[in-house]
């Protein structure tokens, strides 16, 4: 009895600690620095933060599942890539911008769908199949690009990254929208309580007769697509597609996941969550550079904050 | 003839459970003890605690007039008390000679590395005992069951056992297979090892063993010497008990046959099994563990590959290959382990009372949850889940309640065949008696009840008709005025005349 009640105790203070410390360092930095808390710079953080914001909606619908994507910076790369190909100004005929977006979400999703595939009805683990791919789309991503950056984007693809609606940055709108499906799609679908189902006794699920195998594919699909999308608005943001882009996004999308309560072993998680951690690491992130600490530094920050959401994620586990 | 181990007065308790009560064996060196009892009666129970496995609540164990205390499985092998465990535990990615060496592999004098071979040279001289013909080299994993066990017990002999125990160790082993056992085992106790025997078969009981001991309950209820006593005493020993529970009245007369299953075969597990049932009727699967329950009621569910075997429904024969298809068929099955296969037991309760069922609520793809919610808090208004809400986290339910979470995610499904695979495991007796409760009700409804049960008076209690397995087979069908303990005792043990 008493063994259950400081289980729950434990559980909702973790539960709960990540708002709190948002809501700490986010006072912390407004104190510390004048210039964090004006319209314009937090504008600029929540355009920072949109990018990985989008890649970690997609890698809560994998995690909850009870995998991991770690090809998810190397889709975001190639998408970009091929996007980018359909949209140089001064091509003979310039390609509609409508078909430079579905070439670059179509290839990522087409990844996202091997990586199923792969994982779901070959059985083979998450974590080497998508390391693997990302291998292999970094390789074709460089083959694609000859190794050079495809620069001089035209004018209506540049605006999907620059432009603004209103006031608000355009891939902070896209971020917003992609938050607003994912929350129908996980929190309010059949498909989403068949997610959770998968992830938390993959067994049950299956004996409750949900197809266990495409509920995964499926995750993987809708993580492809996003990064697609991601890839999309980077490249129009960035003026330009890199074969080295998003290098280790992926990491930065399970940092945010698992800061936000997603668990490793699957079945846990929510887009609240996932977005609350995106921002804590813009936060810190952006903080650090008001404060002009330097970026070494930076990285060790970060990564101290990923252990400790770990620590936190495998504590919470262990003690249920 | 003296005794070198004593067991006295041991008690032990779970929460919930009291599952030894005062207990008290000898083993005398040379002899095979046999443990015999109906699931749950503590035998396992007590070996463990022999074993270090457990440590017992109150009581003493005195090996060769000593008072002992084993606090690992370590010191009592270093004691000279080897387990045989019912489920093997070899590391199968190593070798027969690693694993016979584990954790005392033979190290040279100079440098401390493993001296493989001296490992390989005794392990040879070993196995050569036991007429055992395996390359020391080959992976644990590739050898057979038998053989597995074989290993098992020539490590424990390499160990100096002076006390071997085995826990069901023909369960999983032809009968060939078994007499290579049986004639180790003669050798072994020759040489003055005690042999403590767990097993259910009574054939192989009066076969091998010298004493018997019953227990019944956690407590000790006979013990003989095998001239002593006939198979009907001792089965008379081991169920013996009071009909102490309470079973609501049946509610309804069988009906019409609605489903049956025919020829089941599945490799090594089933050999042509068949039965039908009809609308109203509540049909028990008796057996011991181990009997193939399970694994027939999961192959009708569509959780095995079936080698043979076909399933009627109201006259027309379906297919089922996975369990999908047997719920869109209208059957709805509670597992065996909650837990394992019935629960995502960190999910709410109501996300996994609704998660068969949710099509009922979702339009265009989103669910309703007021629908949703309504039908799951009309559910545990009906079974009296205890529960602080739909939102509780099913885990930190008890096992009762556990089980009502499952009952309903099945309800919910309108099915008209119910399989239910030991519902009351584990559960204290009030929400026993609310599970039987509900059954009854269902029966009432017309529905098609299969009910396995590893007690027998739940059996006798609830069911209409039951069939009795034993080693993959229905070895006895039995109709409700024939039900008794001694009866299904009798064909589980594979006695079929």
């Amino acid at each position: 009895m008493n063994n259950s009640l400081s289980k729950k105790n434990t559980l909702s203070i973790s539960k709960f600690g990540i708002y709190i410390a948002f809501a700490a360092v986010f006072i912390i930095i407004s104190i510390a620095t004048p210039n964090f808390l004006t319209g314009a710079n937090m504008m600029t953080v929540l355009r920072q933060i949109s990018f990985n914001g989008m890649v970690a909606l997609g890698m809560t619908f994998i995690i909850i599942t009870g995998g991991i994507d770690l090809s998810a910076g190397a889709m975001l790369c190639l998408a970009g890539l091929v996007s980018a190909h359909y949209s140089v100004s001064g091509a003979a005929d310039e390609s509609p911008i409508l078909l430079a977006i579905l070439a670059g979400v179509g290839v990522a999703a087409l990844f996202g769908l091997i990586n199923g595939l792969l994982i779901a009805k070959g059985k083979l683990p998450a974590f080497i199949v998508t390391m693997g791919i990302m291998t292999i789309i970094r390789g074709i991503s460089l083959v694609y690009s000859d190794g050079r950056p495809i620069t001089n984007l035209n004018d209506s693809y540049k605006a999907i990254g620059q432009g603004f609606v209103g006031v608000i940055p355009t891939p902070v709108v896209i971020f917003i929208v992609l938050i607003v499906l994912s929350v129908i799609v996980l929190h309010y679908s059949k498909f989403g309580r068949h997610v959770y189902a998968v992830g938390g006794n993959n067994r049950a699920a299956v004996a409750a007769g949900i197809n266990a195998d495409r509920v995964r594919i499926l995750a993987y699909v809708i993580g492809g697509v996003i990064c697609g999308i991601a890839g999309v608005a980077l490249t129009s943001r960035l003026n330009a597609a890199s074969p080295q882009a998003a290098d280790g996004y992926e990491l930065d999308a399970i940092a945010a996941a698992v800061i936000g309560g997603c668990s490793l072993s699957g079945g846990r998680g929510n887009v609240l969550g996932t977005i609350i951690g995106a921002l804590l690491i813009g936060v810190i992130g952006n903080g650090l550079d008001i404060l002009n600490v330097s970026s070494y530094y930076q990285q060790i920050v970060k990564g101290c904050i990923i252990v400790i959401a770990v620590f936190l994620d495998r504590k919470n586990n262990s003690e249920v | 003839m003296n005794a070198v181990l004593f067991m006295k007065n041991i008690s032990k308790s779970f929460p919930g459970v009291k599952a030894l009560d005062n207990v008290s064996i000898d083993i005398r060196a040379g002899e095979v003890h046999a443990l015999v009892g109906e699931n749950g009666a503590g035998k396992s129970t007590l070996m463990k605690i022999l074993a270090g496995l457990y440590h017992a609540d109150s009581g003493e164990i005195i090996l060769e007039g000593k008072p002992v205390k084993f606090h690992r499985t370590v010191d009592a092998l270093e004691h000279g008390v080897a387990m045989v465990h019912q489920e093997l535990m070899p590391v199968m990615e190593m070798t027969v000679m690693e694993n016979i060496y584990l954790g005392r592999e033979p190290v040279a004098k100079i440098g401390g590395l493993v001296n493989r071979k001296k490992m390989l040279e005794d392990t040879k001289k070993l196995l050569a005992e036991f007429h055992l013909e395996v390359n020391p080299r080959t992976k644990m994993k590739e050898l057979s069951v038998a053989q597995m066990q074989l290993v098992e017990i020539a490590k424990a002999v390499s160990r100096y056992a002076k006390i071997i125990i085995m826990d069901e160790p023909t369960s999983a082993i032809t009968q060939k297979e078994s007499d290579h056992l049986f004639e180790q085992i003669r050798k072994l106790t020759k040489n003055g090892v005690a042999i403590i025997y767990i097993s259910h078969k009574m054939e192989e009981i009066f076969d091998i063993s010298d004493r018997i001991t019953v227990l019944r309950d956690g407590t000790k209820i006979s013990e003989n010497r095998k001239e002593d006593v006939t198979v009907n005493s001792l089965i008379k020993d081991m169920v013996g008990r009071e009909m102490n529970m309470m079973f609501p009245e049946s509610l309804s007369e069988p009906g019409e046959t609605y489903f049956t299953v025919k020829n089941f075969c599945v490799d090594h597990l089933l050999y042509d099994v068949g039965f039908s049932v009809k609308r109203g009727e509540i049909l028990g699967i008796a057996g011991l563990m181990g009997a193939g329950r399970t694994e027939l009621v999961e192959s009708i569910f569509g959780m095995h590959k079936i080698s043979r075997g076909t399933i009627e429904k109201d006259g027309k024969t379906i297919l089922v290959g996975k369990p999908l298809d047997a719920i869109k068929n209208g059957i709805a099955m509670l597992p065996e382990d909650r837990k394992l296969t019935g629960l995502n037991l960190i999910a709410s309760v109501k996300d996994n009372m609704s998660i068969v069922s949710l099509s009922d609520y979702t339009k265009f793809g989103l669910v309703d949850r007021r629908k949703e919610k309504n039908a799951c808090a009309e559910m545990v208004r009906k079974l009296n889940v205890k529960t602080p809400g739909l939102s509780q986290i099913v885990e930190s339910l008890s096992g009762g309640n556990q089980q009502k979470v499952v009952i309903a995610k099945w309800l919910l499904t309108n099915s008209d065949v119910i399989i239910l695979d030991d519902p009351t495991r584990g559960i204290d007796v009030n929400a026993k008696y609310e599970i039987y409760t509900v059954i009854r009700e269902l029966a009432r409804q017309g529905k098609a009840i299969i009910m396995i049960s590893s007690e027998m008076p739940e059996i006798i209690g609830m069911c209409d008709r039951a069939v009795v397995m034993c080693e993959g087979r229905i070895t006895g069908t039995l109709n409700r005025d024939e039900l008794t303990q001694e009866r299904i005792m009798r064909f589980a043990s594979g006695i079929t005349q």
